[in-house]
């Protein structure tokens, strides 16, 4: 869908040695956020309506009936 | 350092006045959980966190929530523009008025005018990303009262976009913790806490 | 603000708002070599819009935008009047 545009200039590359884990065995008195990996994205329109380019991340209001109803 | 560009993040285009919901509006302009907090509190804590990737996150969501303070902003000027006075009491804005006319302050919904106790930044980058992850939480609860709260589409689709921010800026202070942990653990952080720290 | 401009600049803010994500999201993503890719592309995207929007209606960024005479940064509509 978009062109493979790779910059031409290469940084520092060591702090791309060891990747995070997706999710590490988890620790008494930790809390642990998962990390989100990228598929694709909205396109700029629809992305800006949603409030984010990220569909995993597109959790609109009133989507559950449930959760969304003030009592 | 901050360049101001002349467009906000998001529209916003309000046809018809409503000094009611600005009064409640405003709560996220000056309010504990709002976006000026929000701004103040992690442009302060970036200072002095240990990685890159914290201070970056920290840095680059504390600048959008000042184009949300703007938004915000907006919404309430839009509001109460060209209002007059009896109305703007009827609507339970006369304490405001006589304070402030039909300027934009910062004001919780109560009228509490701000105040730093709304942040803290402790300095210890795990109790610091802990705060960041609940103030998103407390943005995003107000975000969906203020939307119960209101009816007009042009109201509600800009804050429909700030809750929305609110859910992605927690899942990135949530990737930082866990970046954070990872370099802290590497010197075994919770065992003896540095004095002097870099 | 006339329909054309308004649209234009929806663009814009449009464009940027992927840039922005996809910002934050390299920030705890540095080594995602796609995403960079995606965000170059972005950032081209957003900068030839701009460059359309500011060539009709004036400076986005006043420090980055040479100016016609009189002073183009002081006129038209500031964001937060009603478009």
């Amino acid at each position: 869908m978009y062109p493979n545009l790779h910059a031409g200039i290469t940084g520092k590359s060591d702090i791309c040695k060891t990747m995070p884990a997706v999710m590490p065995t988890p620790k008494l008195a930790h809390a642990y956020v998962p990390f989100q990996q990228l598929v694709c994205i909205y396109p700029p329109m629809k992305g800006l309506a949603a409030g984010t380019i990220f569909p995993e991340l597109d959790r609109p209001y009133g989507a559950d009936p449930e959760y969304t109803v003030d009592a | 350092m901050w360049v101001y560009e002349k467009k906000l993040e998001y529209p916003v285009k309000i046809k018809n006045p409503n000094p009611r919901m600005a009064k409640y509006i405003i709560t996220q302009y000056g309010g504990p959980d709002g976006e000026l907090a929000a701004s103040l509190r992690y442009l302060s804590q970036r200072f002095s966190m240990p990685t890159n990737e914290a201070r970056a996150i920290l840095n680059d969501i504390g600048t959008e929530e000042l184009a949300h303070l703007e938004i915000i902003g907006s919404i309430v000027h839009q509001l109460t523009k060209g209002v007059p006075a009896d109305i703007l009491e009827k609507e339970g804005l006369g304490a405001y008025y006589s304070d402030h006319d039909h300027a934009v302050y910062p004001v919780s919904a109560s009228g509490v005018p701000f105040t730093a106790a709304y942040l803290q930044s402790k300095g210890d980058p795990i109790a610091d990303l802990y705060e960041d992850l609940a103030a998103e939480q407390k943005a995003r609860a107000t975000y969906e009262n203020l939307i119960n709260l209101a009816d007009d589409p042009d109201v509600i689709e800009p804050l429909k976009f700030l809750r929305a921010r609110e859910i992605v800026h927690f899942q990135r202070f949530g990737e930082a913790l866990r970046i954070v942990e990872d370099k802290l653990n590497e010197k075994k952080f919770y065992i003896t806490k540095p004095i002097n720290k870099a | 603000m006339d329909q054309n401009q308004e649209n234009l600049l929806k663009e814009v803010m449009a464009a940027d708002f992927t840039v922005t994500d996809l910002m934050l999201y390299l920030d705890t993503h540095p080594c995602d070599q796609n995403a960079i890719a995606l965000y170059n592309y972005s950032v081209q995207r957003s900068l030839m819009l701009r460059q359309e929007y500011e060539r009709l209606y004036g400076p986005i960024i006043a420090q980055l935008t040479p100016s016609k005479f009189p002073w183009q940064w002081v006129q038209g509509e500031w964001p937060w009047e009603k478009l």
